[in-house]
């Protein structure tokens, strides 16, 4: 069935615009990674809320997020040109050229050509997008070391220069920080904080990582304990990060995680034990927390309007801007901004001081989550591109057997590709475009917004699989049975 | 069975286009010429043959082996000459060469550069970039140096000028003498004539005559012309019993035909006569075939 001769053909015939395609979505895909502005989207996003532009927004608050402009339109008309020229030049313009006439004079069967044909389109296509997918990851490693570690910030990067220490080792080892007074000085001037959030924050993100850290150890010695218990799903097993943050509890009882979370938190094992203790009665006192409360209580519900006002008071107060000192809370707490907001808001200094601390953490936390790669959605995501480009190759493969003449494959096997971009194209770039768009394009199956929500989109991607293998094989029995003008 | 026998080949086009009935027989060795004008069929025939098209109904079968169902087998022993030549890929002319005796595995490159040679082929030149005369000499060169038992070539010898195509006649010749079964097809009546054992003659596709090339080239009929001086001498002449072609009573001229053997015969009466010339027509294929064409229409 495969011809090698043939195969090989194929590649000197193409492999220029192969490597020309690969290498301008590299770099493009790797652009849109090292230039991702975590804050930056942050604000514009905040400003462009209730805009038209809020849809294009909406996505880009996590590195991944912001990826789905480059997905959905750049690697796909990228993935479309490649396809739908080397789909014409590898059978009709062969037949329509008559060069055809001199493979087939040769002892090899319409079937082999046709098969080894398509499937050179095809592994060149699936080549292309794991070279892509890489090079995302790589530039995403490089530019931020959080495929295989944490995120490099730029108080890490502040504080390695004060410590003399690589970015690297530091983001593993960030007690260090917090234990020199200068490189905390310097990493909280980095992140716009002062001291006191900044110390916070560092506590909360020690405090996450040496979770992390217990969390993965629990669920292997889990997995060693159900593996064979056929009543335990995986899931069940698995213990998340999340799951420790409500229940610090379950360290206490492995020594190996207490181990592990005390190294992250750079103390004893005594010390992280004490420690966890702290956090089991705070979490309880949280539970059973009704303190004397001061007049006005800050609750969830009322937290962001709270917040608002104070940023609102302390502006006038301070003569300055509001969105001015949403960049920069900071500023709330000046004593002047401070005496505003108590008046304005009838909230004591405490809390106030404590709501802009929170405010703070809470933002710069929301950048840390912006930059962290989730190499799973990543993997979905390159797939569910893959799995499309290969079901709009055989859109334009089917059309180039089908058909004798060059123009009218171009027309059908380019046109229908090309009609399938601009409805993506108007769909991801509108705001309320009509649902029907929906149905007229298969880009639709391959669903980034539930790939990134974590949504169900498997269905979707099993459809294009099957458009894909359908018309391939139909490609197959077209071309083996047909007239051939040579 | 013959070494390449097409049955009742039909595949209709409609509006009157495509083959019909087209039974050919052709056997181990012989240079077949295939003749027609533009459109008459030649080359849906021959497509048939290399098995690019399936038949309406009929069939061609090639040693034995089932041209469309078996395509793949009958190329072991088939080169061929497309009517329209483009060449696959990107490459020299030499890599080209190269690559089809890989695919075909047969032939050598030895020959190749020979016939290169002859041809006055230069085959570094990209195939993309090469003149019409340029290809038809690749394509030659890539079926004569591929050694095949069959060759079967549409219009092999388009774009070449008249010394190419006396020497391309001329390999004709040599492969005819190492038992190559050739098949022709040409729309220039001279070239089949001189190398061709048999002519086959396809007209609006079907086939309207098969001719055998000796009775053509040895053919012992022979007509001749001549003119009288006196109208007497003239009268006189016609008295005599022999097979008259055509009379010119007002130039006095007369158009004989006469087998070889009575060619003494005549020419001792034409002693008595006073002639101003007196000469053989010679008879070509050319003449043949329109004859034909004339008598079908």
């Amino acid at each position: 069935m495969f011809s090698k001769p043939i195969f090989k053909q194929s590649i000197k015939t193409n492999w220029k615009l192969w490597a020309i395609v690969t290498i301008v979505a590299s770099i493009i895909l790797s652009g849109f990674i090292i230039g991702y502005d975590a804050a930056g989207y942050a604000t514009i996003a905040a400003a462009a809320e209730g805009t038209a532009f809020s849809s294009l927004l909406s996505s880009m608050d996590s590195l991944l997020g912001n990826l789905e402009n480059f997905y959905k339109l750049i690697a796909l008309i990228l993935g479309i040109v490649y396809v739908v020229f080397t789909a014409n030049t590898l059978v009709v313009s062969e037949v329509d050229s008559g060069s055809m006439a001199y493979t087939l004079s040769t002892p090899i069967k319409r079937s082999s050509v046709i098969f080894t044909k398509s499937l050179y389109l095809i592994s060149s296509v699936i080549l292309m997008y794991v070279i892509v997918s890489l090079a995302g990851l790589g530039a995403s490693q490089l530019q931020y070391n959080n495929v295989t570690g944490y995120p490099i910030t730029e108080d890490i990067e502040k504080a390695s220069e004060t410590l003399d220490k690589s970015e690297r080792y530091l983001s593993e080892r960030l007690y260090l920080i917090k234990d020199n007074e200068q490189a905390m000085r310097d990493a909280a001037a980095a992140r716009d904080m002062d001291l006191d959030a900044y110390s916070i924050y560092l506590g909360e993100v020690i405090k996450d990582h040496s979770y992390e850290k217990a969390a993965e150890i629990i669920t292997d010695e889990r997995w060693n304990i159900y593996e064979d218990d056929d009543d335990m799903e995986d899931d069940d097993i698995e213990i998340t990060t999340e799951e420790l943050i409500k229940n610090p509890a379950m360290i206490v009882k492995s020594n190996d995680a207490l181990t592990a979370g005390a190294r992250v938190q750079g103390i004893s094992v005594n010390e992280y034990h004490q420690f966890l203790s702290d956090e089991i009665a705070a979490l309880e006192a949280e539970e059973n927390n009704e303190k004397s409360q001061p007049t006005v209580t800050v609750t969830e519900a009322n937290g962001e309007l709270l917040l608002q006002a104070v940023v609102d008071s302390s502006a006038k107060a301070l003569n300055m801007d509001s969105a001015q000192v949403k960049e920069n809370l900071i500023l709330i707490k000046d004593s002047i901004a401070l005496e505003a907001s108590m008046k304005a808001t009838d909230l004591n200094e405490e809390q106030i001081i404590a709501m802009a601390n929170n405010a703070m953490v809470s933002s710069a936390r929301s950048v840390d989550a912006a930059l962290e790669f989730d190499t799973e959605t990543y993997f979905w995501l390159s797939l569910g591109l893959l799995i499309l480009i290969l079901a709009i190759s055989s859109v334009s493969f089917f059309a180039s057997t089908l058909f004798n003449r060059t123009g009218l494959a171009l027309a059908i096997g380019g046109g229908i590709p090309f009609a399938f971009f601009l409805l993506t194209m108007v769909q991801q770039l509108m705001d309320d475009t009509p649902v029907i768009l929906e149905y007229l394009t298969i880009t639709t199956l391959f669903d980034t917004d539930a790939i990134l929500a974590s949504g169900e989109f498997g269905w979707g991607l099993v459809a294009l699989g099957t458009i894909a293998f359908v018309l391939y094989t139909a490609s197959n029995i077209i071309f083996t049975k047909k007239d051939l003008p040579l | 069975m013959a070494y390449i026998d097409i049955k009742h080949l039909t595949k209709d086009y409609g509006n009157g286009q495509g083959i019909f009935d087209v039974s050919l027989e052709i056997e181990k060795g012989e240079i077949y010429g295939f003749v027609g004008i533009n459109g008459a069929g030649k080359t849906t025939t021959i497509r048939h043959m290399m098995g690019f098209l399936k038949p309406d109904e009929g069939n061609v079968t090639i040693n034995g082996l089932d041209a469309t169902k078996s395509s793949a087998e009958v190329k072991r022993y088939v080169s061929y000459i497309p009517g329209e030549i483009n060449f696959p890929g990107n490459k020299s002319g030499e890599e080209f060469l190269k690559d089809q005796i890989y695919l075909s595995g047969r032939g050598s490159w030895e020959r190749a550069k020979e016939l290169s040679n002859l041809l006055q082929l230069d085959v570094t030149a990209n195939v993309r970039s090469m003149s019409k005369g340029m290809k038809q000499k690749t394509a030659i060169v890539s079926a004569f140096a591929s050694d095949a038992d069959i060759l079967i070539m549409d219009e092999p010898s388009t774009g070449l000028d008249p010394l190419m195509r006396d020497i391309f006649l001329d390999l004709l010749k040599q492969e005819k003498k190492q038992g190559k079964t050739i098949l022709m097809s040409s729309n220039i009546f001279q070239e089949v004539e001189e190398v061709s054992d048999r002519v086959a003659v396809i007209r609006e596709g079907k086939i309207i005559d098969i001719t055998d090339m000796v009775d053509i080239r040895y053919n012992e009929n022979k007509s001749y012309r001549m003119e009288f001086k006196s109208l007497a001498d003239f009268e006189r002449f016609l008295s005599l019993d022999y097979q008259l072609n055509k009379v010119k009573a007002e130039d006095l001229q007369v158009f004989i035909q006469i087998h070889d053997k009575n060619i003494n015969h005549l020419i001792q009466d034409l002693k008595d006569f006073d002639l101003v010339y007196f000469k053989e027509i010679k008879f070509s294929f050319e003449d043949y075939i329109t004859e034909i064409f004339k008598e079908e229409v």
